[in-house]
């Protein structure tokens, strides 16, 4: 498979000014401006292959939108290369940016007083795609995101849910080669951001679409079977995928007990998250403590009336790793 | 090159189009507001020249000459979009990122986004009437050689108000955060003015034809071109030279801040700390 998106050693940082609440405060940083570098990116290398889904994650300000930005040609590196496509994004841009789709989660494309309709006939003009190639991939997004009921509806009359799937759709008139989604499920129902999902993954398997996805949340990247990238203050600090995250982590689980007491029995090896009556929930790792030996010493110490044991969420998973880099 | 920029010209007439004609009442609204509004701003000056027979050494048709002139101007202006009178807001709101993911050339899509041919036409239909008859009333010869002074006044006219503001709006480049209300400010200095300058003292002029350049709109074109006032001669290649030199200022302007955006990013959607 050929690479599409190549990063080699680019790092990135802004200068942040610092401001004061005080009068006195003001009136110093007036004469004397005060400033921070903030690092966004800290020397990243990394690739994606043509037909990959590649989600990329982080906390708050670990660098994922910039890095976005700097693959839409948006911004240029401080240092290193950036190459999408074989082009230079930023050096390249006009006939770069006619070959990507790209889509912000939190700003529309769509003209706000016009009909959808008049925003994608927009798109056909602008990004100058050839009837066939127009025809073909809109009677597909149509399909695909459902945009019939609301097709000649103004984009200020829609639903947050409606527009972003409108958003999709126009990223993908002119069959994009990459798909750079930021951020594409914030604020979502879950039924809108599960066809979102599924979306995107009829698009990388039936059309072998690269598609490049940042969100904070996690269950919806496992879903699309993803290879993880997660960023941590400007550094990736793991790509892989996400049974490989998880064994990384250890095998995190959750243990419910329901026994005939209202006090929790005390079981070596997993930490007590709360009880409720008698039902009692405990969290541990089942690489350290296998569960055959947790079984037995909790019907030990207690009489137990039912169990269940299940694989922690992934963002408890990922929120434990982001306390460790935050160093909590 | 033409041929493309006339497409996405045609693009936002249609899109233009569009909008107005969202119902047809907006439609007769919106152009009967615009066209009283213009009208109105007119009429003052007009019914003092007419009551007075002349302001200063100009008679009251060429103040209606020079009244038109700036009609037209100001109408033009509005029809080329929103991009001088708000590009500080779209520095300042992150919104160059839109127009940079759209495979044009940055400044095609300036120059052509937010063309509102059908919102202009009344203003500019009425200006170009009142130019026509009050040329008329002082016997200006409109020879091919007098109409392509006019309409290339007209395009520096326009090309200084568009350089100002552009090279206004370019500091919210270096200040993005609080200055997304720059571009209104400028739009405030520069505005087509509603009586000749001659009576005003020599160093206000000189600042009204250059640092703020309102002369230009519409009072040192008018006089050159109707020869009043002790206008006329080389006068008439004042506007165009300035509309040279102020467009210079603007374009190294706008690509220094564009390149130093580039750089930096909008503030806006990066994440640290910032409003989204």
């Amino acid at each position: 498979m050929a690479t599409v998106v190549e990063l080699r050693g680019v790092h990135k940082s802004f200068e942040r000014r610092l401001r004061s609440a005080t009068f006195a405060g003001l009136l110093r940083d007036a004469l004397r401006p005060r400033r921070e570098t903030v690092t966004a990116l800290r020397g990243i290398d990394l690739d994606v292959e043509e037909g990959e889904i590649m989600a990329y994650a982080g906390p708050n300000g670990a660098g994922k939108s910039t890095t976005i930005k700097l693959l839409a040609g948006l911004l240029a590196p401080d240092a290193g290369t950036v190459r999408a496509l074989g082009a230079d994004p930023v050096r390249d841009r006009v006939r770069y940016v006619g070959r990507i789709g790209v889509v912000f989660g939190q700003r529309t494309e769509l003209w706000w007083d016009h009909p959808v309709s008049a925003t994608f006939g927009w798109r056909r003009t602008v990004w100058g795609i050839p009837d066939d190639v127009y025809e073909r991939s809109l009677a597909f997004a149509r399909d695909l995101l459902g945009l019939d009921p609301f097709w000649n509806a103004s984009a200020r009359e829609l639903s947050l849910g409606q527009r972003m799937r409108a958003d999709l759709a126009l990223a993908l008139v002119g069959e994009p080669r990459i798909l750079f989604l930021d951020e594409p499920t914030i604020g979502l129902d879950a039924l809108v951001k599960q066809e979102v999902l599924d979306a995107i993954r009829t698009l990388n398997r039936e059309r072998a679409m690269t598609v490049m996805i940042t969100s904070h949340d996690m269950p919806d990247l496992e879903q699309l079977r993803a290879r993880i990238v997660l960023l941590n203050a400007g550094s990736i600090a793991f790509d892989g995928s996400f049974d490989e995250l998880r064994r990384r982590l250890g095998d995190r689980r959750r243990l419910v007990l329901e026994t005939d007491s209202a006090a929790a029995p005390a079981l070596p090896g997993t930490t007590h998250l709360g009880s409720e009556g008698g039902r009692h929930e405990y969290a541990f790792d089942a690489l350290a403590t296998p569960i055959p030996q947790l079984l037995a010493a909790a019907a030990a110490r207690a009489r137990l009336l039912d169990v269940e044991t299940h694989r922690a969420p992934i963002e408890d998973v990922v929120a434990d790793l982001y306390r460790d880099w935050r160093g909590d | 090159m033409a041929v493309e920029t006339l497409r996405l010209f045609g693009l936002g007439a249609r899109m233009n189009a569009i909008r107005i004609l969202r119902t047809r009442e907006q439609a007769i609204v919106a152009t009967l507001t615009d066209f009283i509004w213009h009208s109105g701003a007119l009429l003052a000056p007009v019914l003092v020249a007419v009551r007075f027979g002349h302001i200063g050494p100009w008679p009251a048709v060429a103040v209606v000459f020079m009244l038109a002139y700036g009609a037209a101007v100001s109408s033009l202006m509005d029809a080329l979009g929103d991009s001088p009178w708000r590009l500080s807001y779209y520095i300042g709101r992150g919104q160059l990122d839109h127009f940079l993911v759209q495979p044009q050339p940055l400044w095609r899509t300036l120059l052509t986004d937010g063309f509102t041919p059908f919102d202009f036409w009344p203003v500019l239909t009425m200006g170009i009437v009142l130019m026509a008859w009050s040329a008329g009333q002082l016997h200006v010869a409109a020879s091919p050689a007098w109409l392509g002074l006019l309409a290339l006044n007209l395009v520096a006219s326009i090309v200084v108000q568009t350089a100002f503001l552009y090279a206004w709006g370019c500091i919210a480049f270096w200040a993005p955060r609080g200055a997304e209300a720059i571009s209104s400010a400028a739009s405030r200095l520069v505005g087509d003015l509603s009586f000749p300058l001659d009576p005003v003292p020599r160093a206000l002029r000189v600042v009204l034809v250059t640092f703020v350049p309102s002369g230009l709109l519409s009072w040192l074109p008018a006089r050159a071109l109707l020869r009043v006032a002790g206008g006329g001669g080389l006068d008439v290649w004042l506007t165009p030279v300035a509309a040279v030199v102020l467009g210079a200022i603007a374009l190294t302007l706008f690509r220094l801040g564009l390149r130093r955006d580039r750089r930096t990013g909008s503030w806006r959607y990066v994440e640290h700390g910032h409003r989204r």
